[in-house]
């Protein structure tokens, strides 16, 4: 049981800080192309991209784009632990943990559906 | 520019504080982004829920091995939690905001007393708590899973994250180490964070320009945090827990019984 919970913890150290680094790195990418590009910088400014200017093929910035990205990707990291910790419980076959996993999973992915 | 950067101070002040005490720092930043950054509610909250997940990863990217979330503790509370979000969200009609500010703020006063009466009466007071330990049991299921939902309720409800209560419930009544029930704490306020960010990012309450000076604070802070918490001691912790619990209690006493 310890050895799960410390092969957990590090595959969950690996995974958060890889994501946080690649969101992070998008997120100061966009804005620093922002600020060179002379865009401006008053408060809140425009909100993130949403689905709906994707589809409808409109032309986007590549600074808004790249910070767009950067905040998706930081706002999976809690579902990509989770969808590691049922993998991790499902390959060890422990059935009540991953059922736990899995719904807490689902929770999460209804929640990207409302948004979305 | 100079707005970004007091947004990085903000967040970095956030994230030092919501690491150390497991709350992920939602309940620093909403109030500041309101008062002093003059934003709308809605664009502090979707920016504080970006924080809160920022705070989380930090604390999970950079928490030394050993230090981590009791995970299967974590899922289990979660999946009340957020079904307590679910029912608090469907009870918003029929239950008045106001009686269950009131419930919630005795709720937080008794878990307040709690930790001060547990502190008091722990045994072998006379050798100093540890932070983090594995040889620990958890007590007190059914109660530490009903204050759970209440607290996902009030979420629903209230639009508060409920870190603050987690750290304590885990702690004081389920008996697991301070550190681990704050490093839990951090997983669980990220998976709810991310549960209401996408509905926020849908309705276009997510401002990139205000998000990323603060997220880049707070995921410092929690670095900076996590570095620290090892080095303090329990007690501390413990009573800026308690100082916390009494302003949150009265705040919400003061909600449910003047609104």
């Amino acid at each position: 049981m310890k050895k799960l919970q410390s092969d957990m913890e590090a595959k969950m150290h690996k995974i958060s800080l890889g994501t946080s680094l690649l969101g992070l790195g998008l997120m100061v990418f966009g804005f620093i192309y922002l600020v060179v590009q002379g865009g401006g910088l008053s408060m809140p400014g425009v909100a993130a991209l949403s689905p709906r200017v994707f589809r409808t093929g409109a032309q986007i910035s590549p600074s808004l784009l790249a910070m767009t990205a950067g905040i998706g990707v930081l706002a999976l990291i809690p579902i990509l632990r989770v969808l590691l910790a049922l993998l991790i419980y499902l390959r060890n076959h422990q059935a009540l943990n991953a059922g736990v996993a899995l719904i807490v999973f689902i929770e999460l992915i209804v929640s990207i559906r409302m948004g979305g | 520019m100079s707005i970004a950067l007091a947004l990085l101070a903000t967040g970095i002040v956030a994230g030092i504080l919501g690491a150390l005490l497991g709350l992920g720092g939602g309940i620093f930043l909403v109030p500041a982004l309101t008062l002093f950054f003059h934003l709308p509610i809605h664009a502090a909250v979707g920016t504080s829920l970006v924080g809160v997940i920022a705070t989380s990863a930090g604390v999970a990217a950079i928490a030394p091995r050993g230090r981590g979330a009791d995970v299967p503790l974590a899922l289990r509370l979660e999946v009340l939690t957020a079904a307590g979000a679910i029912g608090g969200g469907l009870l918003a009609g029929v239950i008045s905001t106001q009686v269950l500010s009131v419930l919630f703020a005795l709720v937080v006063f008794f878990t307040a007393g709690y930790l001060l009466y547990k502190a008091r009466h722990r045994a072998n007071a006379n050798v100093p708590e540890r932070m983090f330990y594995t040889d620990y049991e958890l007590h007190h299921w059914p109660a530490g899973m009903a204050v759970s939902s209440l607290a996902g309720m009030v979420s629903g409800l209230l639009g508060v994250g409920g870190g603050f209560i987690k750290v304590p419930v885990i702690y004081a009544i389920m008996g697991a180490p301070l550190g681990v029930a704050t490093a839990t704490s951090n997983f669980m306020v990220g998976i709810t964070a991310a549960a209401s960010v996408f509905v926020y990012y849908g309705r276009g309450d997510i401002h990139p320009l205000v998000v990323i000076p603060t997220a880049l604070g707070v995921f410092a802070g929690a670095m900076v945090g996590v570095y620290v918490l090892p080095r303090l001691r329990v007690a501390w912790i413990r009573l800026g827990l308690v100082g916390l619990l009494a302003v949150m209690g009265v705040q919400m006493l003061v909600r449910g019984l003047t609104h």
